[in-house]
């Protein structure tokens, strides 16, 4: 029940983010609307991988296959793409300003 | 030929692969060669390497997204078109891919971010770095997926439990006998193809007379990447060939067009194949040439593709391959003429002497 909540509010956020003129209020509040979205779909999905067939443990791959990806991948390469993401996110923070519309100079533009 | 689904699954992933190579072969080696091109520009701060930079960018960028979209859909294809396949090996491709997924193709398209539009707000070596990373995610992903199709060609490291496939040992399995054969192979291969392709484009440039500063940095840096390459590849090719004699001996015996066992082996350069009476009816063939080229000796023994008598399929399969074999080194004759004729007009030129030289090393890298 929580998350449909949550989901609502964040709908009326990005309206409220805009009437009120807070610029990061929009991106943020849609990125919650998003995983509160998904998290609504994998609770009301639970326990079935693809409803009332499958379950999630039925469809898992064997425990070698998940093991190597969640050591390697899930431990070590996430929390890095995160960092890097989050970087280059904040690298375009802030409004467009006029100069910084043009292309990269090329002969072609 | 019956339109049954095996057939329509394998004519559609056909295309979509056939298509999508096109790309990451292309962008491979130009993601390594604009890192390159920028690195030069850091180094010596000269404009002329910001001209060039500039000039491949938008090409790079086009061709990197006609590469994913291409992707996405074959990907999806490896479930639609495959499914048994998929289902019996998910244990081991799924974490393959997955390791693409997240070592690469998340590198690659943020940092393309900064490449395409963050020159101005970062310093310069960061935008060097993105570069970098960029041309790393894309030879990141053709380790993966060159790990994901060796492991195919060759399965080693896994076991059969309860009748499913399950890893048993991921070393194994990813650095498998013919991967560090068939991943040096396609990075070469990709960076030939860009090479070709910055030397065409450098040579088109001279021969106008138009940019020829430019022209001449495409020229030489290209040209001097592909004459250290050839060598290598000629190196890892035969390689190749040794791995698929040993291991998939009919299916050499398929792109060798020979039918019959051999000894001594000749070696058939063009061949029409009747697949019903099981042999060539018109061929080119050199004496003793096959046994040379497959085993090294004069006088070998080598397989022909009706040893099994009994896998009639294998047989066929095998056979479709023929013909596309065979026109893929006709069609590189047409453009290399052409490439040929052009330079020989303006003896004039400085750098028709590297304008000519262009076509030959071509032929070579097509018909590799």
């Amino acid at each position: 029940m929580i998350f449909p909540l949550v989901g609502l509010l964040a709908i009326r956020g990005v309206f409220v983010g805009v009437r009120q003129r807070r610029d990061t209020w929009p991106f943020f509040m849609s990125a919650l609307f998003f995983i509160s979205a998904f998290a609504m779909l994998a609770v009301l999905f639970w326990p079935f991988m693809i409803p009332y067939a499958i379950t999630i443990s039925a469809a898992a791959a064997p425990e070698a296959s998940l093991s190597f990806l969640f050591w390697g991948a899930g431990l070590f390469v996430l929390p890095v793409i995160c960092i890097y993401t989050g970087v280059v996110y904040w690298l375009f923070r802030g409004k467009l300003g006029k100069g910084l519309i043009s292309t990269s100079g090329s002969r072609l533009g | 030929m019956e339109f049954d689904p095996a057939f329509l699954s394998r004519l559609q992933f056909a295309f979509v692969i056939s298509f999508h190579i096109i790309f990451p072969a292309f962008t491979i080696g130009l993601a390594a060669w604009l890192a390159t091109i920028e690195g030069a520009r850091l180094f010596t701060g000269r404009h002329i390497y910001q001209r060039l930079f500039d000039f491949r960018l938008k090409v790079f960028a086009l061709s990197f997204g006609m590469g994913v979209v291409s992707g996405i859909v074959m990907a999806f294809q490896f479930g639609t078109n495959w499914s048994v396949m998929a289902a019996r090996t998910g244990s081991i491709q799924g974490p393959l891919l997955g390791y693409e997924g997240f070592t690469a193709f998340m590198l690659e398209a943020t940092l393309f971010g900064v490449m395409l539009r963050g020159r101005a707000r970062v310093p310069p070596w960061f935008y060097f770095l993105s570069c970098c990373m960029v041309s790393v995610g894309t030879m990141m992903s053709s380790f993966w997926i060159l790990a994901n199709n060796s492991w195919m060609q060759v399965p080693v490291g896994h076991a059969i439990v309860d009748g499913r496939i399950v890893p048993a040992d991921w070393w194994t399995i990813i650095l498998g006998r013919v991967m560090m054969v068939r991943w040096p192979r396609m990075l070469l291969a990709a960076f030939l193809t860009t090479g070709m392709c910055i030397i065409a484009t450098g040579a088109r440039y001279s021969l106008r007379g138009k940019d020829s500063a430019e022209a001449r940095v495409m020229l030489r840096w290209g040209l001097g990447l592909v004459a250290t390459i050839i060598p290598v590849q000629l190196f890892f090719g035969h390689l190749t060939g040794e791995y698929v004699l040993r291991d998939q001996p009919a299916k050499f015996a398929a792109i060798e067009a020979r039918w019959t066992t051999q000894q001594p082996a000749t070696e058939v350069l063009l061949a029409i194949p009747d697949e019903s009476a099981g042999r060539n009816l018109l061929a080119i063939e050199i004496p003793h040439l096959g046994s040379l080229i497959a085993s090294g000796t004069w006088d070998a023994r080598e397989i022909g593709a009706l040893w099994r008598r009994s896998d009639v399929w294998l047989l066929g399969s095998c056979l479709d391959r023929r013909p596309i074999f065979e026109t893929g080194r006709i069609a590189a004759f047409p453009g290399s003429l052409e490439a040929c004729w052009r330079s020989s007009r303006s003896p004039s030129l400085a750098h028709s002497g590297s304008a000519r030289v262009f076509p030959p090393t071509c032929l070579i890298a097509f018909g590799d």
